[in-house]
């Protein structure tokens, strides 16, 4: 089942406060992404990789082209959409797992990684089982639960982001580098958890610059070329 | 999609040339928050203040979905049917609790004053409220007493919030609600005011020029220069994909704490 259909997509960032220079970003790009895919953006610093990912999750705009997101009831072009449809597709469709974690001062690891399941009405005891689950599986210790992230290791902090995204199941997960702070152990834990979220029909789309890592999970790699 | 709380078209009001708001267009939804960002004199305030009927515009409409599904222009409402609105529908939390607390009485009367305004009548009934509210709010209910002109200014904000909560208000306006904050008191009524709107379900108009809070709080960002909306969007994609010259400015002018 497709899941992501991009289709002539075009991105110059322009920076109008430094004497309006031009970036060309990406140009006429197209490519799809079925269900139990794992797609990996490949190519050196600067080509557009990141660029393309936060596109896909409706965080930059794409100049041209269109980004269909195929949900299970629709069709949505993330260029043409609302922001209320964007955020409704971020709710239930889109996961994104960022490089680093951003979230509200004082708000513990337990609230953060249940607050997706709470907002999409799944009842409290099944909460309850899940969000353990997770946090037992990426070794973060029960010690640190009920306290707020600000404090934690880079890894740690990390490990809170990928399980706040991977907690929802969602059908397509966008994943930033995900295992860039963590250890090998852990990394490998990540590796399994997006094995099974292919297993389960996730459509998957990345970045990985852990050649091994890549070459364990990728099921297609798309070569950026940087245009300038 | 469900219609609008509110849907202002053409909105007018002109001190001077560039000082005022001109040809606004905006929607708001239930259980959205809106945040309206610019630098001081951009209009922001002008906006908000048309917005909640605290002010009359020289030109446009501003419809308004009461709770009985009524659609009410309130650019053509009487003063008498948008103190009516203010008491049930709106809340309005100023910049500075001094503007919206009644700093002489007591913090539960200033609580139960309001809900006095719809009707409520028994003192045990609203005093038990109030004490509720003031927990809602992280105050010690001990102090339901006390004068609010012995708070801080954090507390006193709070107090405010409390104020405005309490009669359950459909939509809320706020105006730099963490101006004149210290940066820790500021996350952790952020914090507060977050976790109440998203329980609550209320839709929020929030005008601040701090980008900090509003990543936090804003679901959508509208961004004012000169009496204008210069672009908008959803919050993140505005921060991080700016396209207006001034958007970028204003962005790269945040400090990176992290």
């Amino acid at each position: 089942m497709r899941r992501i259909t991009v289709t002539q997509v075009s991105k110059t960032f322009v920076l109008h406060n430094q004497g309006g220079t031009q970036l060309p970003v990406l140009n006429q790009m197209s490519f799809h992404v079925d269900a139990g895919e794992c797609v990996v953006l490949y190519g050196q610093s600067g080509c557009g990789k990141s660029t393309l990912l936060k596109m896909l999750f409706g965080n930059y705009l794409a100049d041209s082209g269109s980004i269909e997101i195929h949900t299970d009831q629709e069709v949505v072009d993330l260029v043409q959409a609302h922001p209320h449809d964007v955020l409704t597709l971020r709710r239930q469709t889109l996961s994104f797992v960022s490089q680093f974690l951003r979230v509200i001062p004082r708000v513990s690891t337990w609230d953060l990684v249940s607050d997706p399941l709470k907002r999409n009405g799944v009842d409290p005891s099944e909460i309850e089982d899940r969000v353990t689950q997770i946090l037992h599986r990426l070794n973060l210790p029960e010690s640190l639960w009920q306290l707020a992230p600000a404090t934690f290791s880079g890894g740690e902090q990390q490990r809170v982001n990928i399980a706040r995204s991977l907690i929802l199941d969602s059908p397509i997960i966008l994943l930033d580098e995900p295992t860039a702070s963590l250890d090998a152990n852990n990394r490998e834990v990540v590796a399994e958890l997006i094995s099974e979220a292919r297993a389960r029909g996730a459509a998957l789309v990345g970045i990985f610059h852990d050649d091994h890592l890549r070459a364990q999970i990728a099921s297609r790699l798309i070569h950026l070329e940087a245009l300038t | 999609m469900v219609d609008p709380i509110l849907s202002a078209q053409n909105l007018t009001k002109s001190y001077a040339p560039e000082q005022g708001c001109f040809s606004i267009a905006l929607d708001v939804w239930p259980g959205e928050v809106l945040g309206i960002v610019g630098e001081s004199g951009s209009g922001k305030s002008t906006l908000l203040r048309l917005l909640s009927g605290q002010e009359y515009p020289d030109n446009g409409s501003i419809q308004f979905k009461t709770r009985d599904h009524e659609s009410i222009d309130l650019t053509e409402a009487t003063e008498s049917t948008l103190r009516y609105l203010g008491r049930t529908e709106f809340g309005i939390i100023h910049q500075n609790p001094r503007d919206g607390l009644r700093l002489r009485i007591s913090a539960g009367g200033n609580i139960g004053e309001r809900l006095m305004g719809i009707g409520q009548r028994h003192y045990g009934d609203i005093r038990s409220i109030a004490s509720q509210w003031m927990r809602e709010v992280e105050i010690d209910p001990g102090r339901i007493d006390d004068k609010p002109l012995n708070f801080s200014g954090g507390m006193q904000q709070r107090l405010q919030i409390a104020r405005n909560l309490v009669t359950n208000p459909r939509l809320i306006f706020m105006d730099e609600p963490t101006g004149g904050l210290d940066v820790s008191v500021q996350a952790k009524l952020l914090d507060t005011l977050k976790g109440l709107v998203q329980e609550l379900g209320i839709a929020v108009i929030i005008v601040t020029h701090d980008m900090g809070v509003a990543r936090l709080l804003a679901d959508r960002l509208l961004v004012m220069k000169n009496g204008q909306v210069i672009e908008s969007g959803l919050t993140d994609q505005v921060l991080d994909d700016p396209h207006a010259a001034y958007t970028q400015q204003l962005v790269a002018s945040i400090l990176q704490v992290n």
